[in-house]
């Protein structure tokens, strides 16, 4: 029994080991680089957005359109002409009142 | 217990226990990085939905901004004082009228639907003002409220806002806009405050033509007739005649404007 205790690893338990620390090394690298490009492409995504508001709050792509202003109980009071600013193909839009209206 | 403790004093199969360890840190510290990673790229989609909030309440404050400032309201009052009671002629009148008459036309508002919506107050902020206390009637105790919404076209991707409307007085106006649909989950709330100038003017004419003298929705005669008897001393008989008076005509205007406003974020959650 005492020889059994002071038998060092076997061949097929450091390979085990090895194999297991290489799959978790390669599982942590894979997952860093995929984050990687999901930050990558987050930012690109958050400079686009930038880009969007800023296109919808100036009004660089403006077409015409209408507000209407309705009372408590659903009942038009009017409407304004107004020049509504896409910020790009995405959703964000703002609008403001056409000059004369 | 004592197999634990026997395996940790074991020197067998160590390598293993520690490559499994280490697996498991790996894949503890992966999820933490894949989380963070996801959850920074989800944030966009959250702002997306703010920004569609705050543009839908911006673009509503911009535009009540232009149009509450061009909006006008203009209410007149009127005053007929007839001079018949002033001088009566010698002897007495047959028939007779009220000294004076007071009437006051609608309030006229100018400035699209915005100034439709301010009507009602408006009214009231003129009762205040009038000059007449047979017109006057008074504000009221509570500030005049109104609910409203600006509701862009279908199809553009901008909520409806939610408005109400306080109008107190002196016509101070203060009003809460927010994005009022529940998909705008995190509300954005501004308000605008616009302060009121009231200018008042009055106008007397005397016995002139009412064209020349009033506006075109003042009808009034200016003139009364009445009949009358004396006693003619020269005939020593009692005389009927008819005699014309004229009427003094005082025209009082209140106009409200409203300023342009300041736009603050927050306000009323209740609007």
């Amino acid at each position: 029994m005492r020889k059994n205790h002071r038998r060092g690893e076997t061949l097929i338990e450091t390979l085990v080991a090895i194999l297991v620390i290489t799959l978790s090394a390669l599982l942590l690298a894979t997952v860093t680089t995929g984050s990687v490009r999901i930050n990558a492409a987050a930012r690109e995504k958050d400079s686009a957005f930038r880009q969007e508001l800023e296109n919808a709050e100036t009004g660089t792509r403006s077409e015409s359109g209408t507000v209407t202003l309705r009372d408590a109980g659903g009942a038009s009071l009017g409407s304004y002409s107004v020049l509504y600013s896409a910020g790009g193909d995405g959703a964000l839009t703002s609008y403001r009142m056409e000059a004369g209206s | 217990m004592s197999v634990l403790r026997e395996k940790l004093n074991s020197r067998r199969g160590a390598s293993i226990l520690l490559a499994l360890v280490f697996l498991l840190l790996c894949m503890m510290v992966a999820s933490v990085i894949l989380t963070s990673a996801t959850a920074n790229a989800g944030k966009i989609t959250q702002r997306r939905n703010e920004q569609k909030a705050y543009l839908s309440v911006s673009s509503a404050a911009n535009l009540l901004k232009e149009a509450v400032g061009s909006a006008q309201y203009e209410r007149s009052e009127t005053e007929l004082y007839y001079s018949c009671w002033e001088s009566p002629y010698q002897g007495s009148f047959t028939d007779s009228c009220e000294p004076t008459q007071y009437d006051t036309t609608a309030g006229v508002v100018s400035g699209g639907a915005a100034a439709q919506l301010l009507r009602a107050g408006a009214d009231r902020v003129f009762l205040e003002n009038c000059q007449y206390s047979a017109i006057h009637k008074g504000f009221g105790t509570t500030p005049y409220t109104a609910q409203f919404t600006v509701e862009p076209e279908s199809g553009k991707d901008l909520y409806s806002v939610k408005g109400k409307l306080t109008m107190a007085r002196d016509g101070q106006l203060t009003i809460t806009l927010r994005a009022g649909s529940t998909e705008a989950a995190d509300d954005y709330v501004m308000t605008l405050t616009f302060r009121c100038a009231i200018a008042q003017q009055s106008n007397t004419y005397t016995g002139v033509n009412p064209t020349e003298a009033t506006r075109e929705d003042l009808t009034h005669q200016l003139t009364c007739q009445h009949t009358y008897t004396y006693y003619d001393t020269v005939s020593k008989t009692d005389v009927t005649s008819t005699a014309v008076f004229n009427t003094a005509f005082t025209v009082h205007t209140v106009d409200l404007t409203w300023n342009t406003p300041v736009i603050s974020k927050g306000g009323d959650s209740d609007a």
